[in-house]
């Protein structure tokens, strides 16, 4: 069976930027919308709370259609039923987790600059995530946002599906698009709308 | 549980000395493998790598180290917290506090783990049990700054308590200084569990022949 193709829109669930939702109510919406992945990313509850809300996850979404993908953790990943893991400069390398996942699990990694997407590319990953392009408020930054500029030369040397990462809001999404980004990845446009299920649709839309 | 399964169960448990690492302890003028390496080579049986404050790559490569030196002892190795790097060294077990994910879970994917649960009260100890742990950790028993978070000492009586109400091997941890073992294993511990008594000595291997004197073996 091979991999789906990744394209689309890319949630990663935040409660820590708003408590309206939980992450399973902002996944639930997201898969409605018809939004393909969603990613579990939770740094501030016990692994067992974790657990359960990966669990309740992955039996919200439709096999085929939706994708769950959890940040950081293979465990967790594993073990909650979830389809693969992101991992970030400091997590367990792409192979580790290919051996603890197996060979259909979609495992993606971030990188800040070419020369990191160039490493998560050659290591096996599904999927190479790069950012922030713009400012963004989800995560504390260490660095500038790495704009469009970046984007579209990562774009030229990197074949992998490419989720953009970042500050991505309906109004900036289409120039994401038309520099070469497969997938936008969104936390506080979907997490932080008045409506998050209709947020969702009309990013999702801009991929129809 | 039936006898035979209770016996295979607790042969994971042979070591009745824990030795919880702690980086930042062993002093300036030698490393924390050094000190590791000291106390396999003086016979401690089992170490838990605890290093929460570590992300996932970092915690595994110190992990690779780690299990090399308990390798060439033949000291089980746990990790605190992450049965994916567990089972990514090849450590023997893991580790989980209170918040874990369930014993019983990790044993369904990853079976050849043993399992250690940290408790700190009769419902977790219970809890525990029922989900598959292979031994438990109890403390603090007596003072320690380390555990200075979980509150006050809990005391050799309440250590009696939770030995009592569970057939799983209990640890005790907290404050364990060699003249502190008699009086948890009479408590009903099955043994004791430590980072500072260790990893702060200036003599490694005449603690660990310390511990070992009081608890009849490692």
């Amino acid at each position: 069976m091979g991999k789906q193709k990744l394209k689309g829109i890319y949630l990663i669930t935040d409660t820590q930027g708003q408590d309206r939702y939980s992450h399973v109510e902002l996944a639930d919406a997201a898969y409605r919308a018809g939004v393909q992945m969603v990613q579990y990313r939770a740094k501030d509850r016990s692994d067992r709370k974790a657990l359960e809300e990966i669990r309740e996850i992955a039996g919200l979404k439709s096999k085929g259609d939706h994708l769950l993908i959890v940040n950081d953790r293979p465990d967790l990943a594993k073990m909650g039923g979830a389809d693969g893991v992101h991992l970030g400069q400091d997590d367990l390398s792409v192979s580790v987790a290919a051996r603890l996942l197996g060979e259909e699990a979609i495992i993606g990694g971030t990188s800040a600059n070419l020369e990191e997407a160039k490493k998560v590319e050659e290591a096996g990953a599904d999927y190479v995530a790069l950012g922030h392009i713009f400012e963004t408020s989800t995560k504390e930054k260490e660095y500038a946002p790495r704009g469009i500029t970046t984007l579209h030369k990562v774009r030229q040397e990197i074949d992998l599906p490419l989720v953009a990462i970042g500050g991505i809001r309906l109004e900036n999404a289409p120039q994401v698009i038309d520099a070469g980004a497969d997938i936008l990845a969104v936390s506080s446009a979907i997490c932080r709308a008045e409506d998050p299920q209709q947020a969702a649709r009309k990013l999702v839309e801009l991929f129809e | 549980m039936d006898l035979l399964r209770w016996i295979v169960k607790n042969n994971r448990v042979d070591f009745r000395y824990y030795l919880i690492t702690d980086r930042r302890a062993p002093s300036s003028s030698v490393t924390f493998l050094e000190t590791i390496e000291e106390a396999c080579s003086a016979g401690v049986q089992a170490v838990q790598l605890r290093e929460k404050d570590l992300p996932g790559g970092l915690l595994y490569d110190l992990g690779n180290e780690v299990r090399e030196i308990t390798n060439q002892y033949d000291t089980k190795l746990f990790v605190n917290g992450r049965p994916d790097v567990a089972k990514a060294i090849g450590a023997d077990g893991v580790h989980c506090p209170e918040g874990g994910i369930p014993p019983s879970v990790i044993k369904s994917y990853w079976p050849d783990l043993t399992i250690g649960v940290s408790v700190h009260s009769e419902e977790v100890a219970e809890r525990a049990e029922q989900e598959e742990a292979d031994f438990l950790l109890f403390g603090p028993v007596y003072y320690t700054a380390s555990k200075v978070k979980y509150g006050e000492p809990q005391g050799i009586d309440r250590l009696k308590e939770i030995a009592e109400q569970s057939s799983l091997p209990v640890f005790a941890v907290g404050g364990i200084t060699p003249e502190k073992v008699t009086p948890c294993l009479q408590a009903g511990a099955f043994g004791v569990a430590g980072i500072s008594a260790i990893m702060e000595a200036d003599d490694v291997t005449e603690k660990v022949s310390e511990f070992e004197k009081k608890l009849g073996q490692l």
